[in-house]
């Protein structure tokens, strides 16, 4: 019914995945949604705080990949 | 001896850095020279450089530097050297120099992670990574002693870097904790920037009320604060400029922006102004003023990729962008929505602001089926929009589903129609809101994105009338903004009243 979509309306998306891109980075995206170019899902989903706090935990590096290996050929 | 010495280097130095960049306001107290020992004297001319680093940025990083150089040739008193560091990096964050902001940052041996973090999440920030901003926020907020007591300000100040990652996102509920922090702190200047932020939160959200009561305490603490007092944070500024233009209190905004424009010239803080400039470029594009909107905006172009940041550039390019379409520009739109675009990654809201305006860009040039990008950008239900961004998205993908396929378009206005208000005004549909036969045919120009002076033509009516219908317009339908009533006119909840016929006029 039309009534039931636009009740839905000001309801936030059902949930959102961790996404990553080519440097290692996170971001978070909503399910449902194709991700966009050059990011894929990480299998990690549930609500905005709950993907970020995965993000949190795992993300302790945050020099992009580039960087990380640029300085560990130095090294 | 070497002591005297030592303080005589320094002193020396800062002569040297003076004459380079000129005295500073707070000038070194004169007892340097005399018997007190060095750790005194190097503290009091970090003093006076700090001092200086709200009202002269450039230069107190410019004095920063040339103590660094000197520590090569004299004896450094203690933990010197990383305080400096973190000073000239602050220093060049004010100041709008971010790749060497990012530099002395990267000295990872130097800094420790958690004297940086605020640093670490705006430079982030400024390159659209908004995630990385949040994350670093976080942590340096968990890893903080419990009780925050020893430095209520700074903890303060960390929960409001968190809270402004969200300022044109949604989901996110962080502003109130940034208010209560900013209160137990105790810093008036703090205090009213948690205001002005929590404002923009609750807006983005749709809540009108606590929207307004929150700004009209943060003006209050901003209008009784000397200009000097808020260069410490001339961000603050710019958010309740933010907050105003989203509640249509124009003169305030354009008050609060025109303010914090003069406070950043004044000092040097090149970041922020980009901010005030793209503030004061929506305000006027809200007026109708579409030259004047384009000026502002292509000031904040040009000031943000001085600066380098992509995340201001997009902000700056989606206003100037905007702007161009409400003046006819429609290439210069393109162009510029679409370089917003590239520039701004999914993880930063500009992207999503940037896809909706180069939606509305291609519309205007002819390409109906642009809506199915923007939707992609922005959610078919439009939710990862703030809710005074949907009214105008609502209108503008009602009117690609128009143009695209009519038949439809009573469908897709119906649906739209929803977006156009939140459910908690009340539940039940509402009536649409009736104008005159003039009054619906302004509307509905505006709504194509249309100026006074286009529209005063068109009708062959003075600029006058057309801005006295649409004060009256505007009453009628309680918008505050031509954005608002586009939407209002895409979602069809605006209807003309019948022309009056023969008869019933008769009867009057």
């Amino acid at each position: 019914m039309e009534t039931s979509v636009d009740n839905g309306v000001w309801e936030n998306a059902s949930g959102y995945a961790v996404v990553v891109n080519d440097e290692e980075q996170y971001s978070i995206w909503p399910l449902g949604r194709s991700v966009p170019e050059g990011w894929r899902q990480v299998g990690v989903s549930g609500s905005k705080e709950e993907c970020l706090a995965h993000i949190d935990e795992v993300w302790t590096d945050m020099r992009p990949l580039s960087l990380r290996r640029a300085m560990a050929e130095e090294s | 001896m070497g002591r005297r010495n030592e303080v005589a280097t320094l002193t020396a130095a800062v002569g040297v850095a003076g004459a380079v960049v000129g005295p500073p306001p707070a000038s070194p107290s004169p007892e340097v020279t005399g018997d007190s020992d060095a750790g005194t004297a190097v503290q009091s001319l970090v003093d006076g450089a700090r001092g200086m680093e709200s009202k002269d940025p450039l230069t107190a990083a410019a004095w920063y530097r040339a103590m660094l150089g000197l520590l090569t040739v004299v004896p450094e008193p203690q933990g010197l050297r990383r305080e400096l560091l973190l000073a000239l990096a602050r220093a060049t964050a004010r100041a709008g120099e971010l790749g060497e902001c990012r530099d002395v940052v990267a000295l990872r041996r130097e800094l420790a992670d958690d004297d940086t973090a605020d640093l670490r999440a705006w430079l982030a920030r400024m390159a659209g990574r908004y995630t990385e901003a949040r994350s670093i926020l976080r942590t340096a907020i968990r890893r903080r002693p419990h009780d925050d007591a020893a430095s209520p300000r700074d903890a303060a100040a960390l929960r409001l870097a968190l809270a402004e990652t969200t300022i044109w996102d949604v989901g996110w509920r962080w502003s109130e904790a940034a208010l209560e922090a900013a209160v137990s702190a105790g810093d008036p200047v703090l205090r009213a920037d948690a205001l002005a932020v929590h404002a923009i939160v609750c807006l983005a959200h749709g809540e009108v009320e606590a929207a307004g009561q929150s700004v009209r305490q943060a003006a209050e603490l901003a209008d009784a604060h000397l200009d000097t007092a808020l260069a410490v944070r001339p961000a603050l500024l710019a958010h309740l400029g933010w907050a105003a233009t989203h509640l249509g209190q124009h003169t305030q905004a354009l008050r609060h922006f025109t303010r914090g424009l003069a406070i950043c010239h004044a000092t040097g803080q090149a970041a922020d102004a980009v901010a005030m400039l793209a503030g004061l470029s929506a305000v006027r594009l809200r007026l109708g003023e579409s030259a004047e909107a384009l000026h502002w905006a292509d000031r904040a172009a040009r000031l943000a990729e001085i600066v380098e940041s992509d995340d201001l550039r997009a902000m700056a390019l989606v206003q100037r962008a905007e702007a161009g379409l409400a003046a006819g520009d429609t290439v210069r739109a393109l162009a510029d929505s679409r370089l917003a675009a590239t520039l701004s990654g999914p993880d930063s809201p500009w992207w999503r602001l940037s896809w909706v305006t180069w939606g509305a860009a291609r519309l205007a040039s002819g390409e109906p089926g642009a809506s199915a990008a923007v939707i992609d950008a922005a959610g078919d239900r439009l939710t990862e929009l703030p809710a005074w961004a949907r009214p105008h998205t609502a209108g503008l993908l009602a009117r690609t589903e128009r143009g695209a396929r009519g038949k439809r378009w009573a469908e897709v206005s119906r649906r739209y129609a929803g977006l156009l208000r939140p459910p908690d005004a009340d539940g039940a549909a509402r009536e649409p809101y009736r104008l005159s036969q003039r009054e619906f045919e302004i509307a509905t120009l505006v709504s194509e994105g249309r100026t006074n002076r286009q529209i005063a033509r068109r009708l062959t009516v003075s600029h006058k009338t057309v801005e006295t219908h649409l004060a009256r317009i505007f009453a009628k339908v309680e918008v505050s903004s031509r954005a608002e009533l586009a939407g209002l006119v895409g979602g069809a909840r605006i209807v003309a009243r019948p022309r009056r016929s023969a008869r019933s006029s008769r009867r009057e």
